[in-house]
């Protein structure tokens, strides 16, 4: 409220009419002007979609979840749907300064590796010479198109794997055709040519799929806890917290199961399940906004900041400490180009006037 | 209303006006935004009850009513909340009934660019007469005649309206 006029009368109870009207004629003014050129930069577009979502996602908080197959898990879910991250509340450390989230000072850079006692080769400086039969560039590979080198082992099956470092996103075309698209801090291990009656990868982080289809092999992804079995469909799957694999379901039908495949279910396209120690949880999301990520933008709808600083601190790779802990538990909406540098991001951040963040020597502080 | 394809007209028309309403008391992007979009539920919640004709008058009286109520909620200096409050009232009342802001932002184009330059770096940056002076290498007397003269001109556009106190 730092800008706001203080009228000089000094009288307390009742305003006088003159400043009144001066201040109400300067306002009017104030608001036209703003309005013609739209200062704040509103894109009512946007806002009316966020309303709509909104108003969705009220509705959908009281219908929520009919996790059909994980009877005993129910109980256990009205608990943690009624009281929203009470764990995380008391644990919090009492020294000044959180950190939530560490950088990796490791070298990052995209690599691959064939087979499990293969070394990481550097996707980037190798695209055009690695051993198999696939077309490389710097931000992809594609089995199904053949580079022409190593003849001899052609259609051998290795297993691969890739890494996918903070900052980076990397697309795979697999044998089969399916599409995958590896998310920062990702990787994907997979056979470079798929034998047998099933075609099975495994995610750790985040990826989203665009599964060919082939009504005879299904294809599985084993991601964390959670595991799922489609024929052919558009999924995103997350697990950065490794006690949670979300599953977000875009198109066509998925069966998912936990690993030792007792809790079985299927969802359906515009339902997300995740698989948590507790069991398994299945509501109706919008699932497009999990997905932002692959357009390039950081998507936050009603987030904790906690959270949001997490995959903030993930895309940049640096420290992220709260200093402020009320801080990490207010929830926002927040949406950012993340092609954008750091520093552009934090002045976003600023500029919603919930918190103070600042970046310093590699590490954002929230105050 | 029962055509619910009016209601987005009715948010773009009026999201921004709204938004701006609310910020000029509240200088608060965040705070404006979550009461313009409250405001926008709550009409459509009761969307069956209101008649087109008066929704704007309804979403302006549910947007000054919770602006009002964040003022005085918030630690901010009693005699600014009585102004504002009253002022909003009023600002309120004048736009239902004959569109004022709509009116302002047709005027301002009658202004020549140096004076809606000096008008927004005094009114919606909030900058003294005298930095604005210095900016633009003039006296602050000078900065004051140009103001008196757009707000002159606004009025004159606006059928002196501008100066009628209301009743």
């Amino acid at each position: 409220m730092k800008n706001a006029p203080m009228p000089d009368s000094g009288q307390t109870d009742k305003p006088d009419e003159k400043t009144i009207e001066q201040y109400r004629e300067m306002a009017e003014i104030a608001i036209a002007l703003r309005e013609e050129e739209n200062v704040s930069e509103i894109d009512v577009e946007k806002e009316l979609s966020m309303f709509k979502r909104n108003l969705r996602r009220k509705r959908n908080r009281r219908i929520m979840l009919r996790a059909a197959a994980v009877g005993a898990a129910a109980a256990v879910l009205v608990l943690y749907i009624l009281m929203p991250y009470p764990h995380r509340q008391k644990n919090l450390p009492q020294e000044e300064g959180i950190f939530v989230f560490h950088s990796d000072t490791s070298v990052q850079q995209i690599t691959l590796q064939i087979d499990e006692t293969g070394e990481k080769i550097p996707v980037e400086k190798n695209a055009t010479e690695m051993p198999f039969p696939a077309k490389v560039s710097p931000h992809e590979i594609n089995y199904t198109v053949d580079n022409g080198n190593a003849p001899t082992t052609r259609k051998k099956a290795n297993t691969h794997k890739l890494y996918i470092p903070r900052g980076e996103m990397f697309k795979v075309v697999l044998s089969d055709g399916t599409e995958v698209l590896l998310n920062a801090d990702s990787r994907l291990s997979y056979p470079s040519v798929f034998k047998g009656k099933q075609r099975i990868v495994a995610l750790e982080g985040e990826a989203y799929f665009n599964v060919a289809k082939d009504a005879e092999r299904p294809f599985i992804v084993k991601s964390g806890a959670l595991y799922t079995k489609v024929l052919g469909t558009i999924f995103n799957i997350c697990n950065y917290n490794s006690d949670k694999t979300t599953i977000t379901l875009i198109e066509g039908k998925v069966e998912i199961s936990d690993k030792s495949g007792t809790q079985r279910l299927e969802i359906a396209a515009g339902e997300k399940a995740s698989i948590t120690p507790e069991g398994i949880f299945v509501e109706k999301a919008d699932t497009n906004s999990y997905v932002y990520w692959k357009e390039g933008y950081f998507y936050f709808d009603d987030c904790t900041m906690v959270d949001m600083m997490k995959e903030i601190g993930r895309w940049y790779n640096v420290d992220i400490e709260f200093r402020n802990r009320q801080a990490m538990e207010l929830r926002m909406h927040f949406f950012a180009d993340r092609r954008e540098d750091i520093f552009y991001t934090i002045q976003l951040l600023n500029s919603m006037e919930k918190v103070h963040a600042s970046f310093v020597s590699g590490k954002v502080i929230i105050e | 209303m029962n055509d619910k394809t009016a209601f987005d007209k009715m948010f773009r028309e009026w999201y921004a006006q709204l938004f701006y309403f609310a910020y000029q008391f509240l200088n608060d992007t965040e705070a404006s935004r979550d009461i313009i979009h409250d405001s926008f539920e709550y009409l459509w919640r009761n969307y069956d009850k209101i008649d087109e004709r008066t929704a704007k008058s309804y979403l302006y009286t549910v947007v000054k009513t919770r602006c009002i109520d964040y003022l005085r909620k918030a630690s901010i200096h009693k005699d600014y909340v009585e102004y504002a409050a009253q002022a909003a009232e009023r600002i309120a009342d004048d736009n239902i009934a004959d569109d004022r802001i709509a009116k302002i932002r047709t005027a301002m184009k009658k202004l020549t660019p140096y004076n809606l330059h000096i008008l927004k770096e005094c009114f919606i940056h909030k900058k003294k007469y005298k930095e604005v002076a210095e900016e633009l290498n003039v006296s602050v007397a000078a900065i004051h005649k140009n103001i008196v003269k757009a707000l002159r001109i606004l009025r004159k556009e606006l059928g002196q309206e501008g100066n009628k106190k209301k009743d």
